[in-house]
């Protein structure tokens, strides 16, 4: 009796088991010839950039295709939007407090749902850690789509920006656009052959060479002027340190090899460099700003104050891309015309009306950096591959890049797209409703396009390397390097922990 | 005759079925599902990888940290935990009226949920809490209690806390248990307070030192709730835990080294709990 029990007992197991063993799918080729039809999801964790843009084109896609069907699922909660105006202007700001726990709970949702052998066909990659996901075989290869599919050419887009985003080896991650921090400078407080001395490394920025040229300008300007001068608007803080390893993040944390090198000194004299910045003048300090958005801070804006900070002069400015149009239509002299963004270079620019654009920041391995906003995967576990890469490919077409209304922040990957939407955009800052034809864009409206497109594509073209963010390694270095920067710690021991900490992340 | 034995033979199986279909289902099932992880190479689709999982743990630094300080706080908290609570025992049944006071003072850790207990303790042990300003008010620099290797003693301070009353229960109940005849034929025989604690207290306990022994090792691996409340998930490395590897691993969604860490822990445990249960026989003989 008992030994009947066992055996079927053990029957029952296998049968069960043999359940969760491999089943023949269908390859790339066959999938791309399927009829689309079907339903698919879009996840992403913020609201914010990813969901007017997700049901914008999910909307047409529909139209498109009848009897698909796209849900788009996000998790946070919208940002608060609040305006100040005064009489001269209004500021808009958008807050929204880190919600660590919110973060975690999204990954957490998202990760049963995989592990369950189902969850969103589209994973937006804005928080979740998709290295960890191409590891576990979670992710599709998109490369296999990439040179199966007919109409796909990868020189339609910025086929460096998606080289870049490979991860040992395979494409996991498609990214949509792509937006980068290039170094300016206030060519009124340069003094002598500075200027020439700057061009000739600005294929080779570091902080470091750019503080070398400037330090007797900077000590003269700020012997003379009663207001300090800096030489970046950036506080001496974890800002200043992620700055200065962006370009060689993998050089302290590789996350293709799980290895971790913040012990070896090179850290630690990071972190006193930045120290020496902030004790030597360059930066500025941390102030009531630096706070703003945050809902526990209490501090509101206040427009005097909002005018001292426009009025400071920085040698230096580690500006977003979207400020290049200003910087093309000021350096155009043509300023007077067009609707100005305002804080174009952020609060940290300060006075821009000098401002020239330099060139890109460069890591010891001439590393040039950039970011994205939205990129996405396919989920392995899909069982709508087809609808899901044929959605993916709407994303990235030109109809879609090139509309200014949901391509408001980042540059679209799409060639054709990126050149279409400066010209909408540049020309709607004349005042034009968005002139969709090139014909009706004036000779000196072409000239700032074509301009605008040479700066940045040959800032673009130079942009190789992606550092891949992790949620839980940022918030160790926040925490580790806080005990620097309040004087609880040293160098050393920060480092030490670091690498302690971060090592067994990684090699768990 | 045989008629009789074989309807009470059919009853008893019916009413261990209910329980064994419990156990069945919400306990072994799962189990013997989740082994399958621990033998594969993916969670998604995965093949049958042998015992590579089992392999690569046993070469895994992170798994062999959570081990050994795993074992390291079971080897302190276990014993230390049991002798305190011996001590408290023995101290509370001679203590006549407070008898029940001091029971249900003890008794008070094990009824107030984690979570509002982490206030307090953070409070205390934090770099500006309570305990740091005490030292400075008396000229000590401050200490880094959970930053640095001194966690894992706030770690046991935790756990004798929450457990004390567990253990001393146990104690008290053993304790009852032995005759009062003893200890009077040991007095008349002029024995010391010593010698008739290990000559006749020890012994007559020796059944409760196994059950109280089981039921810390079991609550030793419950203290993770405090510390990762505390410390998070990756803390200070001389408290990172099996419990921190595992979970850990839910989270990074590796499930066959999740699966293959279960099974050794499952391996040890049983281990553990039948050395343990053999010594009982060893004390009863």
């Amino acid at each position: 009796m008992k030994k009947r029990i066992a055996l079927g007992c053990i029957f029952v197991l296998i049968f069960s088991l043999a359940g969760c063993g491999q089943s023949k799918e269908a390859s790339v080729e066959q999938l791309l010839e399927e009829e689309l039809s079907g339903e698919i999801t879009v996840s992403c964790y913020d609201p914010m950039s990813h969901k007017e843009f997700f049901e914008k084109a999910a909307k047409s896609f529909e139209e498109k295709h009848p009897g698909t069907k796209i849900n788009v699922e996000t998790f946070a909660e919208m940002p608060e939007i609040k305006t100040s105006e005064d009489s001269k202007i209004a500021v808009v700001t958008v807050s929204k407090e880190e919600d660590s726990q919110e973060r975690a709970d999204y990954i957490g949702k998202i990760n049963t749902e995989l592990m369950g052998g189902g969850g969103p066909d589209l994973l937006a990659m804005d928080i979740l850690p998709f290295y960890k996901y191409a590891d576990g075989g979670l992710l599709e290869n998109l490369q296999n789509y990439m040179d199966a599919d007919k109409d796909f050419a990868v020189e339609d887009y910025r086929s460096n920006i998606i080289e870049a985003m490979k991860y040992k080896g395979g494409q996991y991650l498609m990214p949509l656009d792509y937006r980068f921090d290039y170094i300016g400078y206030d060519s009124s407080l340069l003094r002598g052959d500075d200027e020439s001395r700057l061009k000739a490394i600005a294929d080779r920025i570091s902080y470091n060479a750019l503080f070398q040229i400037e330090k007797d300008s900077f000590l003269q300007e700020n012997s003379d002027s009663s207001e300090p001068v800096r030489m970046l608007g950036m506080p001496a803080d974890q800002i200043m340190l992620e700055e200065l390893m962006r370009c060689d993040y993998n050089e302290y944390i590789d996350f293709e090899n799980r290895k971790v090198s913040l012990n070896d000194g090179r850290f630690a004299s990071l972190l006193e460099s930045v120290k020496q910045y902030g004790a030597d003048g360059y930066l500025r300090p941390v102030t009531s700003a630096d706070q703003l958005g945050s809902d526990d801070s209490g501090v509101s804006f206040d427009m005097s104050a909002l005018e001292k900070m426009r009025s400071e002069k920085f040698f230096f400015k580690s500006k977003s891309n979207y400020s290049l149009k200003e910087e093309v239509l000021r350096a155009e002299r043509v300023a007077d015309g067009f609707k100005s963004f305002g804080f174009g270079g952020g609060i940290s620019s300060g006075d821009e009306r000098n401002d020239r654009v330099l060139g890109l920041l460069s890591g010891n391995n001439g590393n040039k950096a950039f970011e994205y906003f939205n990129a996405l995967g396919i989920n392995s576990n899909s069982s709508n591959k087809a609808l899901a890469w044929a959605f993916l490919k709407y994303l990235l077409s030109e109809e879609i890049q090139s509309d200014p209304q949901t391509m408001f922040i980042g540059l679209p990957v799409n060639n054709a797209a990126r050149e279409e939407l400066a010209s909408k955009m540049i020309a709607n800052n004349y005042g034009d409703e968005a002139p969709s034809e090139a014909d009706k864009l004036t000779t000196e409206q072409k000239n700032l396009i074509n301009r605008y497109d040479d700066t940045v594509e040959s800032l673009s073209d130079t942009l190789n390397y992606w550092p891949i963010q992790d949620d839980t390694i940022k918030e160790m270095i926040r925490q580790e390097t806080d005990r620097f920067f309040n004087g609880s710690s040293s160098s050393g021991e920060v480092a030490e922990a670091l690498q302690k900490k971060i090592e067994l992340y990684l090699n768990e | 005759m045989n008629e009789t034995k074989r309807k009470k033979y059919d009853s008893g199986i019916l009413f261990l079925l209910a329980s064994f279909g419990g156990v069945l289902l919400f306990y072994l099932w799962p189990f013997m599902v989740s082994l399958w992880f621990a033998f594969t190479d993916s969670p998604v689709r995965g093949n049958f990888a042998g015992i590579d999982n089992f392999t690569e743990l046993l070469h895994n630094k992170a798994y062999l940290l959570g081990l050994k300080n795993t074992l390291a706080f079971i080897g302190m908290s276990v014993p230390l935990g049991m002798f305190l609570s011996l001590i408290v025992a023995i101290l509370i049944r001679r203590s006549g009226r407070q008898k029940e006071l001091f029971v249900l003072l003890f008794l008070i850790p094990l009824v107030i949920p984690s979570g509002s207990t982490i206030f307090f303790w953070q409070a205390l042990f934090l770099d500006d809490g309570y305990l740091n300003g005490m030292l400075v008010t008396v000229g000590f620099d401050k200490i880094r209690w959970l930053d640095t290797s001194a966690v894992r003693y706030v770690i046991l301070l935790i756990f004798l806390w929450k457990n004390l009353g567990y253990n001393m229960v146990l104690f008290l109940a053993g304790l009852h248990n032995i005759p009062r005849e003893q200890y009077e034929a040991a007095s008349v025989d002029g024995s010391g307070v010593v010698s008739t604690f290990l000559q006749i207290t020890l012994p007559g306990l020796a059944p409760t030192m196994v059950l109280a022994a089981i039921m810390s090792v079991i609550n030793s691996f419950k203290v993770f709730k405090e510390i990762y409340l505390i410390t998070g998930s990756y803390p200070h490395e001389s408290i990172y835990m099996l419990q921190h590897f595992m979970n850990n691993m839910f989270y990074t969604l590796n499930y066959q080294k999740l699966s293959a860490a279960t099974c050794i822990l499952v391996l040890m445990i049983a281990m553990v709990v039948l050395l343990l249960l053999r010594l009982e026989r060893g004390f009863e003989q």
